[in-house]
């Protein structure tokens, strides 16, 4: 993990340390506390995550789980 | 009827990280291409270096297809055409590479050898995409992150990965000396670190970035017009390569 935004569209921008993209955690998601609060803790603690992309060219994050 | 294509041509190319350049070509006449090589022209990561490329003919504005292309490593890749790949009169050699970095990647260096036709109207509309497979080992591979993006731009439109590099356009790239310890970029949402071996994308308010490298601040002067920058920094921390782009309004709010 290496940061994560609020956007102007209330949903919030990761950005990873390996990737040269920009990630989404919409708003919308039933989960969206739940996930930003896995994002977050990941961020503090410095841990991998492993995180599911809505679709294999999406930049939608749908899941966070322990690596 | 037998085509005669004798005339040697060479066209050679250093590409960066999700660059798309034009390598070969327009053809005044059919060519052949018969040879490509892939390097790796730098190593910032040694042995774990690792970049890809493709190659594609291209007819500008009409079609382009995908000829070859993957993984390259410190072994370099060599591609040898027994037959060759006809490419018609007017059309060009193009070399594209990845829009992923799971590592740092190094900047690729092509080598493409052929030979012109003295037959300008060559019918390639059987020839197939030939050699080379696509399959490519990263550790973290993310499947469709890597795909190839189509130099024409009039491929695929649906797909996040092309409309995702329409809205990023390559200005230039960087390379400078930093201090061993932390690097800090004042970008346009805060400050971001980047750490040793890592690869980043961060936003900028403009093209000269306040840093903080060690205990040192100052400025990086980056290419006019960048307003966003893939921040490659080398596993022992002394260098950062800035891969600079401009990234086109509405793009930031995705």
């Amino acid at each position: 993990m290496a940061n994560l935004r609020d956007s102007a569209d209330g949903d919030v921008v990761v950005t990873f340390l390996d990737s040269a993209r920009f990630y989404r955690l919409s708003r919308t998601h039933p989960r969206f506390d739940e996930l930003l609060t896995a994002l977050r803790t990941s961020l503090a603690d410095a841990r991998a995550v492993r995180v599911r992309l809505a679709g294999p060219t999406s930049d939608v994050i749908e899941d966070v789980q322990p690596p | 009827m037998p085509v005669e294509c004798s005339r040697l041509f060479q066209a050679r190319a250093v590409v960066a990280p999700l660059e798309c350049r034009t390598v070969a070509g327009p053809f005044r006449s059919a060519a052949v291409l018969t040879d490509v090589v892939f390097e790796l022209d730098n190593h910032p990561n040694g042995f774990q270096s690792r970049a890809c490329g493709f190659v594609w003919n291209v007819l500008p504005g009409q079609w382009s297809r995908l000829l070859m292309g993957g993984q390259v490593d410190d072994a370099g890749r060599r591609y040898d055409l027994e037959s060759g790949v006809l490419c018609p009169a007017g059309s060009t050699l193009s070399v594209c590479t990845c829009l992923f970095i799971a590592f740092p990647t190094s900047t690729i260096f092509a080598l493409l050898t052929g030979y012109s036709c003295h037959e300008s109207h060559v019918d390639v509309s059987g020839v197939k995409a030939v050699g080379g497979s696509r399959s490519i080992d990263w550790l973290e591979t993310q499947a469709g992150a890597l795909d190839p993006h189509d130099p024409t731009g009039v491929g695929a439109a649906t797909g996040d990965v092309e409309h995702a590099l329409g809205e990023r356009e390559l200005v230039g790239t960087v390379r400078e000396h930093v201090h061993p310890g932390d690097l800090v970029v004042h970008g346009a949402d805060g400050t971001t670190t980047i750490p040793h071996g890592s690869t980043l994308a961060v936003r900028l308010a403009g093209h000269e970035p306040a840093l903080q490298s060690g205990r040192e601040e100052r400025t990086a002067r980056l290419p006019e017009g960048t307003n966003l920058v893939v921040a490659r920094r080398s596993a022992d921390g002394r260098s950062v390569h800035w891969l600079c782009y401009r990234e086109h309004e509405g793009a930031g709010a995705a």
